[in-house]
């Protein structure tokens, strides 16, 4: 079954193509719902409200982006809205820009992990969707309600973080 | 084709070149970070809720239902049917046997009264006091027997007893208009 026919059969609310589409995005967008709350309780709650939504709107899906990126962008902001208290936004300093941040020869994915989840809302939601998701500062931007000045300053705070964390 | 401007890239760009190159340990530990598996529990909810709620309907209400359709069903044919079937009767009143709004023997007895009040020596005689009272008494019962039947007396044994009743008291009358 193609995407386009799988698409029109969710549409018809066909139970089964709901289920292979649900299969086929659950684990990828599971895992960003719960790097993005940190709380696999929450990633519960995100992942079933995200999808009752693409199925619920699916008609609406026009094909301008890929079926994965309409869900992702379904999947970050419930997760977003999640957030109890979204003062999110750490209050930086000005930066460089182009400063670099040396990052060693190797770093420990699992470790990484942590240290992603432990920082701070707004450090965490930008990294996670500009490094991780693939995002640009304009479209996190838009998804996030913030300026593009914002999120490569969040951007650039939490890479510093992270590599304070991974030094220690 | 040699004369076309050429163009020189900004800084910037292999600004972000170097920052990408020297975060080569972060992107290759990114790429290996970990995914996770939601539990089937979550898949059920969503199927519970994209499912249509049924409504429960209890068995008392399909029994209200179907006493409504009947009754419904059951006034439809009655109009109908007996609507164009009117059925009526007429009756007329026979003035032979109404009965005579004036009471004869009534008059007679009042004026046998009226004469026991002059004539007292007659009217304080036992047979005559006897009569008297028999026929007190037979008007009292014809008075009742006649609120029975009504105006159309359409009871043959009523109108017999009736009948009777109006022979005793005329015999009494008779005897006591002897004595007078």
């Amino acid at each position: 079954m193609t995407e386009v026919e799988l698409i029109s059969a969710c549409i018809q609310n066909n139970r089964s193509a709901q289920r292979i589409l649900y299969d086929r995005y659950k684990r990828a967008m599971f895992t960003l719902a719960y790097r993005l709350t940190s709380d696999f309780d929450d990633a519960n709650d995100v992942l079933q409200d995200a999808f009752l939504d693409v199925f619920r709107k699916l008609e609406n899906f026009r094909g301008e982006s890929t079926l994965g990126a309409w869900i992702k962008t379904i999947v970050v902001r419930k997760a977003y809205r999640k957030l109890e208290k979204p003062k999110i936004w750490e209050v930086v300093e000005s930066f460089d820009e182009n400063s670099l941040i040396e990052w060693g020869n190797s770093i420990d994915a699992e470790y990484l992990e942590k240290a992603i989840l432990s920082l701070p809302e707004g450090f965490r939601t930008v990294f996670i969707l500009i490094e991780i998701e693939g995002y640009t500062h304009r479209e996190t931007a838009e998804i996030l309600g913030i300026s593009e000045g914002t999120s490569k300053s969040q951007l650039f705070y939490a890479k510093k973080r992270l590599r304070e964390i991974l030094s220690n | 084709m040699y004369n076309l401007p050429e163009y020189e890239p900004n800084e910037e760009v292999w600004n972000s070149i170097a920052s990408k190159l020297s975060e080569g340990a972060l992107q290759n530990a990114l790429e290996r970070l970990p995914s996770y598996e939601p539990t089937d529990a979550i898949w059920s909810q969503i199927n519970d809720k994209l499912s249509p709620k049924t409504i429960k309907f209890p068995a008392w209400k399909w029994v209200s239902v179907a006493a409504s359709i009947a009754i419904i069903m059951g006034t439809f044919y009655w109009l109908s049917t007996d609507k164009q079937q009117i059925r009526y009767s007429e009756e007329r009143i026979d003035k032979d046997l109404l009965l005579n709004p004036v009471d004869d023997s009534q008059q007679q007895y009042e004026m046998i009264v009226a004469y026991c009040k002059q004539q007292t020596y007659v009217c304080q005689n036992p047979e005559f006091v006897s009569l008297k009272t028999e026929l007190e008494e037979l008007n009292s019962a014809s008075k009742q027997l006649k609120e029975v039947v009504g105006q159309y007396n359409t009871e043959p044994e009523l109108m017999a007893q009736l009948t009777s009743i109006e022979q005793q008291k005329s015999e009494i009358i008779r005897k006591m208009a002897a004595q007078i």
